[in-house]
């Protein structure tokens, strides 16, 4: 056998080791002869006495025992409550979004107006999982507080105390 | 006189999978127990300490279990869990970083019935073992995966995240640094 041999034999010793095939006469002549093929074979044989040393490490039966528990344990949510809550984070992204452009644009805030935005390109990889149904809520829910005016209500904004308002009024002086 | 019962045909992963995600518990042990110890093999050889590898075990299957929706059958379940676990393994690796690690194992320990054979096989493990840490983590998981676990280069690519051609690269060039290790 040439160097093609070797090669052959290389690609089925795993299986050879593993008890899994057999080598033909002429294969089993080329391992006769071929140091390399010998050391390969070798080596599968160690590695593979090695996976089996791991075997003894687990216990299938208590694994599964403490998997299921858990699996029990945490109980999977379905899929619609996992994309209300995808949506949910969009809309908190959207909310975010809203209160940068209305803080951009109020009167007084900035000594310059920013751009008109035209169009926004936002990563949200989850929009991807979602139908055409729960696009349009999506994109309704965003679109509301864009389209409601340009003032400095924005939502929760109420809830600050003075002196985080303060801090809020004076970030805002900084930027501007 | 009735006909001899033929034994149950065993589901496959993808049926199992379908009846766990119906509420079956069962399903859940049999598909724990199918795989368990190909992920233990795969994770101690490629560098789990021995006393973490069945936790690690575990903790691939629950994942494997709880992200059951990202897996869309293109690639085998086994595959699948494998890419779970070295993720896990390349977690364990990072807070094992900058710890001192004193190996302490019996592997040393020869057995009463042939204590020199014992010993050389037990000396080889060993050998492989830290040969296998030396390589690059690719080269290291394509070697586990093809000798230990016999996947196809097909399903190794799958759960590394490379090309079967790219995967028989790394396997030829593990083997080539390996080989003189074990002579």
């Amino acid at each position: 056998m040439t160097q093609d041999g070797c090669t052959r034999l290389s690609e089925k010793i795993p299986d050879v080791a593993r008890g899994l095939g057999r080598w033909t006469d002429q294969e089993a002549a080329h391992l006769g002869e071929c140091a390399a093929c010998q050391a390969e074979w070798r080596l599968a044989q160690t590695a593979i006495r090695l996976g089996r040393r791991a075997e003894s490490m687990v216990d299938p039966e208590r694994v599964a025992l403490a998997v299921t528990r858990r699996l029990w344990a945490a109980p999977r949510r379905p899929r619609l409550v996992r994309r209300v809550v995808w949506a949910g984070g969009i809309l908190g992204a959207a909310a975010a979004l809203a209160l940068a452009l209305r803080t951009a644009a109020a009167p007084g805030v900035r000594p310059d107006p920013p751009a008109t935005v035209t169009s926004l390109a936002l990563d949200l990889p989850g929009l991807d999982s979602l139908d055409v149904h729960e696009l349009e809520w999506v994109l309704e829910s965003i679109d509301e507080p864009i389209a409601a005016g340009s003032t400095l209500e924005a939502p929760g904004i109420e809830t600050l105390e003075d002196p985080e308002l303060e801090r809020l009024l004076r970030a805002w002086g900084e930027e501007g | 006189m009735s006909a001899p019962a033929t034994p149950p045909h065993p589901l496959d992963d993808a049926a199992l999978v379908e009846a766990y995600r119906n509420g079956s518990e069962a399903a859940a042990s049999e598909l724990v127990a199918r795989h368990a110890r190909p992920v233990a093999r795969f994770l101690y050889s490629a560098g789990a300490r021995e006393s973490d590898v069945e936790d690690l075990v575990q903790e691939a299957l629950f994942r494997a279990f709880r992200r059951l929706e990202s897996w869309r059958g293109e690639a085998t379940f086994r595959s699948w869990i494998f890419s779970i676990a070295r993720n896990l393994l390349r977690d364990e690796f990072r807070k094992r970083k900058g710890r001192q690690v004193l190996p302490l194992d019996d592997r040393d320990m020869p057995s009463a019935d042939d204590p020199a054979g014992e010993l050389d096989a037990a000396d080889a493990e060993a050998r492989l073992r830290d040969g296998l840490m030396t390589l690059p983590r690719l080269q290291r998981e394509v070697f586990v995966l093809r000798v230990e676990q016999g996947s196809t280069y097909d399903d190794i690519a799958e759960a590394l995240g490379t090309t079967p051609g790219a995967a028989r690269v790394h396997y030829h060039h593990a083997v080539k640094r390996l080989r003189d290790l074990i002579s």
